[in-house]
């Protein structure tokens, strides 16, 4: 509906990073859930999303199940993971945690190298395209929605409580086991959910592409959007899916860079008495990107194009040291309409 | 009146070391006790213990005629005991009223559904929440603070915000564990009459560990002294005080 509407202006190709954008997006505020509220450091997530791929993919391609129950299905699947992982998770803390979700992932990967049914390392293809702008935009702003009322509401607040100190919130009460599982659960849900939105988007999954690259991917997205904030990690998952993108050509990088250098300059001055000194800077700044662009223009098709990803890496760098607490940081915007003045 | 808690001949031995030995103790209902004892003599273990944090090697302990010998802390916290920290645990990244808010909803609960479609039934409840945890902050003169950052408070502060979120669970029986600790004697007055209060007003029972020996010869009605793991002396303060035993056990032996 709203995608043949798109159509008419922009290229397919556009399309599909905006589509990618939002599967990511929901990848990235699930693992919010666990890594950012409940203060575990999960870096498994891929497997999760593993799961809710290969259920959904499998079901709509063997088993004719309607798109959004298969969906539905992989959803629950990778919960069920989740719960699964989420038990044994409790006995352990930090990089112990970490080095078990991530073996976790890598089980799952390999039990589908492995698993005929879904084609084993061969991967599985045929898959329809019913991931349209529509149904991901739409199921991406009800995962937003939804998690974004479970954080703000008591359980939110115990998940924080837990993060920040596990004895006193056992102590007033909170089962901390009971709500390591549970965040474990949620995540994995809206995980598996993302999952299969990205395997009848990419039209062809394989084990391969929920390694640990994968995951580390969507804990780059919150680390770089801020933790413990949906709207860090809502923007981070925007922000690295479209970045690489955008790293491929000339006007790509030119844009970037103005864009990264904008956000330093707000940034680094966020007191409005520094006025003068903004203006000045970001004029220096803007000019020197002209000449870079103007001049440079051989040596960034050249080289910078072909070194994306140093490029891209040097981005996060750099963002690490000046700007460790993630783009977005503790800032909180609120929905106005949905969310009552007092909250 | 009936016996609040009971502990009865609890040990408590990490790998061989005794740090409670046999501790038995009763605390009526409205009593205010006091715990002394010299650094290392197993006073927080037994707020451990009885807080369910860590279990007892041997013995029992039953609280208002439950027995919550191997309870959890979560669950123990629910059947009314709440309690403070030597060195403060405060939610830090959490807000003053937040802080307070994790507490009370303890017993005002709703459900996951309730809360992710934005029932009406969770704006009420909700609200509940906030002014329940307003009116102990009130009580606790932080209302002001209230959306503050926990850890941006002062310290003397920071230890009424841990009694108020201990109070928001309507426990029965409170465990201080070193209230006035750092506190500078204006704010030792303030907090010693804010305990008093809570003890007659509320008619709550409290336990308290104290250093501070005005705190204790000013509020505490018995005294229990640990030494070692093991009780030393027992009764009003004044009395407790004059005990060479006691004496000893702080100053060493008077002929060594």
């Amino acid at each position: 509906m709203i995608e043949s509407f798109l159509l008419n202006y922009v290229s397919s190709y556009y399309l599909e990073i905006v589509i990618l954008m939002g599967i990511f997006i929901i990848a990235a505020i699930s693992l919010d859930i666990i890594n950012g509220y409940a203060g575990q450091f999960s870096i498994g997530h891929a497997g999760f999303m593993a799961v809710g791929a290969y259920t959904a993919a499998f079901l709509t391609v063997h088993r004719q199940v309607p798109f959004f129950l298969s969906l539905l299905a992989g959803a629950l699947a990778s919960c069920l993971a989740g719960i699964a992982v989420g038990f044994p998770a409790l006995r352990l803390r930090g990089d112990y945690l970490a080095i078990a979700t991530l073996g976790f992932a890598e089980i799952i990967r390999i039990f589908f190298v492995n698993f005929e049914p879904t084609g084993g390392a061969r991967g599985l293809a045929g898959i329809a395209r019913y991931s349209t702008f529509d149904w991901v935009w739409f199921l991406t702003v009800l995962s937003f929605l939804v998690l974004y009322f479970f954080t703000r509401s008591s359980f939110g607040r115990s998940l924080k409580a837990l993060r920040e100190d596990e004895t006193a919130a056992a102590c007033i009460g909170i089962p901390t086991t009971r709500y390591k599982v549970l965040a474990f659960a949620i995540s994995s849900f809206f995980a598996g959910l993302s999952g299969g939105l990205f395997a009848h988007s990419l039209l062809f999954i394989d084990p391969s592409s929920f390694g640990l690259l994968r995951s580390i991917e969507v804990l780059l997205m919150i680390v770089l959007g801020g933790m413990g904030n949906l709207w860090g990690a809502a923007f981070g998952g925007a922000v690295l899916t479209i970045l690489p993108e955008t790293l491929r050509d000339y006007s790509g990088i030119m844009g970037t860079l103005a864009v990264v250098l904008t956000l330093g300059f707000v940034l680094a001055y966020p007191e409005t008495k520094d006025r003068f000194r903004f203006f000045l800077t970001s004029f220096l700044g803007f000019a020197a990107l002209f000449l870079l662009g103007y001049f440079g223009r051989n040596f960034i098709l050249i080289y910078v194009s072909q070194m994306r990803m140093i490029v891209y890496s040097a981005l996060l760098i750099i963002m690490m040291i000046f700007r460790p607490q993630g783009l977005i940081g503790e800032a909180k915007f609120r929905l106005p309409f949905l969310v009552k003045k007092d909250e | 009146m009936s016996e609040l808690l009971t502990l009865d001949k609890v040990s408590k031995s990490f790998n061989g070391l005794k740090a409670v030995d046999c501790f038995s103790l009763a605390l009526k209902s409205k009593e205010l006790v006091g715990l002394i004892g010299p650094n290392g003599a197993g006073k927080t273990t037994i707020f451990n213990l009885i807080s369910g944090l860590i279990e007892p090697t041997e013995g029992r302990i039953f609280f208002d005629g439950w027995e919550i010998t191997h309870l959890k802390a979560h669950q123990i916290a629910r059947l009314g005991i709440a309690r403070t920290f030597q060195n403060i645990r405060l939610f830090k990244s959490l807000t003053v009223l937040e802080n307070v808010m994790t507490a009370c909803q303890l017993r005002r609960g709703y459900t996951i559904f309730e809360a992710v479609s934005r029932w009406p039934t969770f704006y009420k409840k909700e609200r509940f929440l906030r002014e329940e945890a307003m009116e102990l902050l009130a009580e606790m003169n932080l209302a002001d603070k209230a959306t503050w950052r926990a850890d941006s408070l002062p310290y003397g502060e920071q230890r009424r915000l841990e009694i108020a979120r201990a109070l928001a669970l309507e426990p029965k029986l409170l465990l201080l564990d070193e209230p006035a600790a750092g506190m500078n004697p204006t704010e030792t007055h303030e907090l010693m009459e804010i305990i008093n209060k809570l003890n007659t007003e509320r008619g709550l029972t409290i336990f308290l560990i104290e250093h501070d020996m005005k705190v204790v010869m000013g509020i505490c009605k018995r005294v229990v002294v640990l030494d070692y793991g093991v009780i030393i002396a027992e009764g009003p303060p004044e009395k407790v005080s004059l005990d060479p035993k006691v004496i000893e056990a702080y100053l060493g032996e008077v002929n060594a």
